[in-house]
């Protein structure tokens, strides 16, 4: 490996030192001191280094970026109805620009079994278990972005939810990225923990306002202690200039669950690492991710599901579906250790082109040293079904129409796997946004019933 | 209403039909039969204006327009339908809303008012029970994990919601269980009538004792070969294939 470019984090050395040390107890002082260490020790993954083989980051690394200061920005209620993915029928953290906004965010009262506030306010106030929590994000294996994020959050959510409560109502967090200078970074450090038997879901939703630069880089890890459970949305709607780098950490003990649907609509450059731990036995853990791509948009997903348990099982569903000249990348690795006997993991990745000039790179890892387990994986790349696109035509449909509904019952199953109805409508609508030709947005009953 | 002159098609590089003629008036029931590989799906496929198939000579005029002319969704919209001897399965669309996206697509180039959901569902289920189709087919995925026969019985309830006014149906009858083969006969019955017209694909005479066709035609390497009244059928049915290829083959004994 060659050395990392000091010109690379010349940019964010700078921020550091320029917002100073934050107010705040001093063992976080002294996490964010050493998280800057070890980014600048690694560096900004290198062009061509085996996890980032299909990444390119040159684009990043010519731009100079700053931290948006500590008052949010204006955004009027009018527009936050708008840009909400659906109506957040139960609680709302809004971020703008890294910074929480009081003002439009709907928090669970307390005593309610759910305590939600900004991290920021959870580490002045010394929360319980904040300090291992926020340092537990160390733990995952994550790389240099995770560490930037470590040494330059100034917030995001803190969540927890206590023993048994069952918390129905979802929790939406939107952060809202506006550069119009194309100067911003921002790094959001959302910590989710569940006590035992506990029940969340959770919306993030990343959403860019114009077309110019920014770097979004964001870090959320949840911890899942035994018999709780999470269902987690998420949703990448970013500018055309981003750069969006995300990490998603997840810990779970015995018998719990966990299920993530994570859904990339729009962005420059997207990397999203996931990486799972399945630390008890009896763990259910479901990761699905549909990317939709055109223009030149690039979006990899890496994912790492660690099984190192007995009787867990893992399902993994990343689709694709990339027009122009957009890239795809799928890597997922799955990990069994020798111990974890009886583990069942299914991981599927396909993608539908629909030009020639679409591309995508699928890598399934499996290593596997247990030797009573049930491991499959597939990966398949395709185009539309010529039979199918003639077969609705001969019925009347026409061309456009029956291209879209074929891409749309492609990613129908990821769609109808979401089940909050408004957010499911939310999404049905981008996707329709997002195809080519002017179908309708179908409602719910495109899918079989 | 349908003409087809000397039709001549290929698929790659292979001549596959080498000259049809064929008419059908409105009101009249063709069936075309002939040996595997002969060109009988090919013909409704042209018909039907799948793009693999290039026509290389000849003409099709429906209702005095150039069919060939027309993309295979305005041939649809303008009347003509093709149950598929092979239906497509449609994995994540569910049969209900694609038949009621057909019905509306056709319906709007007609400048008529569309099915709302409610209004589809009703006919839907009509046309269904009318061919014998278990109602719980209409919210699965377009022929997904369909059996054999409920392919077929579903290609002729579309036709029966879509009503079009040349219907070419390949082999529906094929696959079929009797009692089947009488709910999907009855279904093609009910539709006849002095506006519509119909060319059935078919290697039985047994679907021919339901549906009583107007004319026989035999289908051979590309080209009709003989033409008769539906007593042809039964000679075939008796006899083979063998005799008229003969006859074909040396015209003057
Ligand atoms: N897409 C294709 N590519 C190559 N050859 C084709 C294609 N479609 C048809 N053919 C060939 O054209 C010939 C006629 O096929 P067609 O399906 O029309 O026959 P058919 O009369 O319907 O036969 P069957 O009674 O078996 O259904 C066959 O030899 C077939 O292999
Ligand atoms: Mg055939």
């Amino acid at each position: 490996m060659t050395a990392p470019n000091a010109a690379d984090t010349q940019t964010f050395l700078d921020a550091y030192a320029e917002r100073g040390k934050v107010d705040g107890p001093e063992w976080l002082a002294s996490y964010q001191e050493e998280s800057m260490k070890l980014f600048r020790a690694a560096g900004l993954p290198l062009p061509g280094s085996e996890e980032w083989k299909y990444t390119n980051l040159a684009g990043l690394r010519k731009r100079e970026f700053a931290l948006a200061g500590a008052q949010p920005q204006q955004i009027t209620s009018t527009d936050l109805s708008e840009l909400l993915i659906c109506d957040p029928d139960g609680f709302l953290a809004v971020f703008v620009n890294g910074v929480f906004s009081a003002e439009h965010s709907r928090l669970p009262e307390a005593g309610s079994g759910i305590q939600v506030e900004p991290l920021s306010a959870a580490i002045e106030n010394g929360s319980p278990g904040v300090e291992e929590l926020v340092a537990s994000g160390k733990t995952f294996g994550f790389e240099s972005f995770a560490d930037l994020n470590s040494a330059l959050f100034h917030s995001g959510a803190w969540i927890h939810v206590t023993r048994g409560a069952e918390i129905t109502e979802p929790l939406y967090l939107l952060h809202i990225s506006d550069s119009p200078d194309g100067s911003l970074m921002t790094h959001p450090r959302n910590v989710v923990s569940l006590e035992e038997g506990a029940r969340l879901t959770l919306i993030e939703d990343y959403l860019g306002l114009g077309d110019s630069a920014y770097l979004s880089n964001p870090f959320t890890h949840f911890q899942i202690a035994d018999n709780a459970g999470a269902v987690h949305y998420r949703l990448v709607r970013e500018g055309e200039g981003s750069f969006h780098v995300s990490n998603l950490g997840v810990r779970q003990a015995g018998h719990s669950s966990f299920t993530s649907h994570s859904f990339c609509f729009s962005g420059g450059v997207v990397r999203n690492d996931v990486a799972a731990f399945l630390e008890g036995e009896g763990v259910e853990c479901t990761l699905n991710g549909l990317t939709v791509g055109r223009g030149e948009e690039h979006v990899d997903n890496h994912t790492r599901i660690i099984h190192s348990q007995p009787n867990c099982n893992s399902w993994e569903m990343y689709k694709a579906v990339l027009a122009e000249k957009a890239h795809g990348v799928f890597n997922g690795k799955i990990y069994v250790a020798q111990d974890a006997q009886k583990t069942d993991a299914k991981q599927s990745n396909q993608a539908l082109l629909l030009s020639d000039t679409a591309v995508m790179d699928s890598k399934p890892e499996l290593e596997i040293y247990a030797d009573d387990v049930k491991c499959t994986h597939g990966a398949t790349v395709g185009q539309l079904n010529e039979d199918g696109l003639f077969y609705l035509r001969s019925r009347g449909i026409g061309k456009e129409a029956a291209r879209v509904l074929l891409v749309y019952a492609f990613a129908s199953d990821l769609v109808s796997g979401i089940e909050h109805p408004g957010l499911k409508a939310g999404v049905e609508a981008l996707l329709f946004e997002k195809l080519p030709g002017d179908c309708e947005p179908a409602g719910v009953t495109v899918g079989a019933t | 209403m349908l003409e087809i002159k000397e039709l001549q098609a290929k698929v790659e590089d292979t001549q596959i039909l080498k000259g049809i003629s064929l008419q059908v008036n409105p009101g009249e029931v063709h069936a075309v039969m002939g040996p595997n590989g002969s060109g009988k799906s090919t013909l409704g496929k042209v018909i039907a204006g799948h793009e693999d198939y290039l026509v290389t000579g000849g003409s099709v005029a429906y209702k005095g327009k150039d069919l060939l002319d027309m993309e295979p969704e305005d041939r649809a919209c303008e009347g003509v339908f093709l149950a598929f001897q092979y239906p497509v399965e449609i994995p994540g669309v569910g049969n209900n809303y694609f038949l009621r996206t057909a019905l509306n697509s056709i319906r709007k180039y007609r400048g008529e008012e569309e099915l709302d959901a409610f209004d589809f569902l009703e006919l839907a289920r009509e046309k269904a029970d009318l061919v014998e189709l278990d109602r719980s087919l209409l919210d699965r995925p377009v022929n997904e994990g369909f059996s054999g026969g409920e392919k077929k019985r579903n290609e002729v309830f579309q036709m029966a919601v879509l009503e079009p006014t040349l219907a070419v149906l390949d082999e529906t009858d094929s696959g079929l269980d009797i009692d089947a083969l009488k709910a999907v006969a009855d279904g093609v019955n009910s539709m006849r009538g002095p506006d519509r017209g119909f060319i059935v694909i078919t290697h039985y005479q047994r679907l021919l004792e339901y549906i009583v066709p107007d004319y026989v035609h035999v289908l051979h390497d590309g080209r009709i070969i003989k033409s008769g009244g539906k007593e042809l059928a039964l000679e075939l049915e008796e006899k083979g294939y063998t005799w008229i290829e003969e006859e074909a083959a040396n015209p003057a004994s």
